[in-house]
């Protein structure tokens, strides 16, 4: 789980992006041609090419620098089970019910995580 | 009818035409004597258009990563209907003028709960199994298209409604009923019609918080049902109100999803989301 939380990937601004993130996708030029492979290491040169070609965002590796670590982990699921139980007017019932509320308790542990 | 509900369905017919490259590619497509190559031209001449099917083409949401580098492979893999449909999509957010408010509804987190709705709910129909999916995207993507002509045509009264659903607890469906007595599936539907938008896009829109129409199953507005909890439960935008309402779970057994479909598929949700939200959102 915490891998999986670790691995999200996710959209950053160009003007965001620093030497050695990971390229969680391909970027493509208009015509749908890739201009920088998926797991391509951002480079500074990067920076000023992606401008040229007018891209606005990649999609990057959330990587090592992610602030979620294991002795977090369990606040943040609490923290998420706070947050979505006061949203939820109901209780899952079934086994897709169940899988769809610990994809949601993955999903807002990661916001809580990367908002803090 | 209702105050709020005949000047809001007196607006619809104010509202802006659909864009011209979808109207002029309805018209092709209806037509028997029009080739592939005619529709290829056509979204050609619209550069903007054009860019954005490639890079949708080119998206997480088809599958076919890198692999779309013209027009013409766009149409052979996906097809007319639903690269009409695809431009409709990427370009209905501009029918509608208003982008803030002074209460508590988001027009651009609206949005973004629209764009995850309509990836979700082709996720969905895929999942359980359909292989015709050119109206999910849209489908989904309408779904609340009632609520933002509320919003636009009677801002007051539909922060009204809001403040009501906040105070409540209350799915906002709730709170228009109660405080305004009209719903935007209703004026939604009305919209769809005037647009002469696809009848399954139009029930999909007037009965997704059902999940069947009439109580007779529908795949595509199951799928949207199910998607738009999915997108709430997932922090995808917001819709204006707060709470989840449970999911009809007669929709569950009829569309059959494999097990663990949303922890096993996670990564894919959250990656088509993001990418669909790019290419709507960030121009």
């Amino acid at each position: 789980m915490l891998e999986k939380l670790r691995k999200m990937p996710k959209f950053m601004k160009i003007e965001e992006i620093k030497e050695g993130m990971i390229l969680a996708s391909p970027v493509f030029n208009r015509y749908g041609q890739i201009l920088l492979p998926k797991d391509s290491v951002i480079e500074e040169k990067h920076k000023s090419l992606l401008k040229i070609w007018g891209v606005r965002c990649v999609q990057i590796c959330a990587g090592e620098n992610d602030k979620i670590n294991e002795s977090k982990l369990d606040e943040l699921y609490a923290l998420a089970g706070e947050k979505l139980g006061k949203r939820l007017l109901w209780t899952p019932r079934n086994e897709i019910e169940n899988d769809l509320y610990e994809a949601a308790l993955m999903k807002i542990a990661y916001d809580i995580a990367v908002n803090e | 009818m209702s105050k709020v509900n005949a000047n809001i369905v007196n607006y619809i017919k104010q509202l802006p035409t659909l864009p011209t490259v979808y109207t002029t590619l309805t018209e092709a497509i209806a037509n028997p004597r029009a080739t592939s190559n005619d529709i290829a031209q056509i979204i050609s001449s619209d550069q903007a258009a054009s860019t954005k099917v490639l890079r949708a083409a080119n998206s997480a949401m088809f599958g076919l990563r890198g692999r779309i580098e013209t027009i013409s492979q766009a149409i052979m893999h996906l097809g007319f209907n639903e690269i009409r449909n695809l431009i409709f999509a990427m370009s209905v957010i501009n029918i509608f003028k208003k982008k803030s408010s002074s209460f508590a509804f988001n027009p651009v987190e609206f949005w973004k709960h629209s764009i995850a709705v309509g990836a979700l709910t082709r996720f969905i129909g895929h999942s359980a199994g359909v292989i015709n999916l050119e109206n999910y995207f849209l489908g989904g993507v309408l779904h609340d298209v009632g609520k933002l002509l509320i919003f636009e045509f009677a801002e007051g009264e539909f922060k009204s409604a809001v403040e009501y659903a906040e105070a409540n607890h209350l799915p906002i469906i709730e709170a228009e009923k109660q405080v305004l007595g009209i719903n935007h599936t209703n004026i939604g539907g009305a919209l769809a019609e005037n647009w002469k938008l696809p009848i399954d896009i139009k029930n999909c829109i007037l009965f997704h918080h059902k999940g069947f129409i009439d109580n007779k199953p529908d795949i595509l507005t199951a799928s949207c049902h199910a998607a738009n909890i999915i997108a709430r439960m997932l922090n995808f935008g917001s819709s204006g109100d707060d709470v989840i309402p449970a999911p009809n779970i007669e929709v569950w057994d009829y569309l059959k999803l494999e097990p663990r479909l949303f922890t096993k598929h996670y990564n894919l949700i959250i990656q088509t989301y993001e990418e669909s939200v790019s290419l709507i959102l960030i121009k």
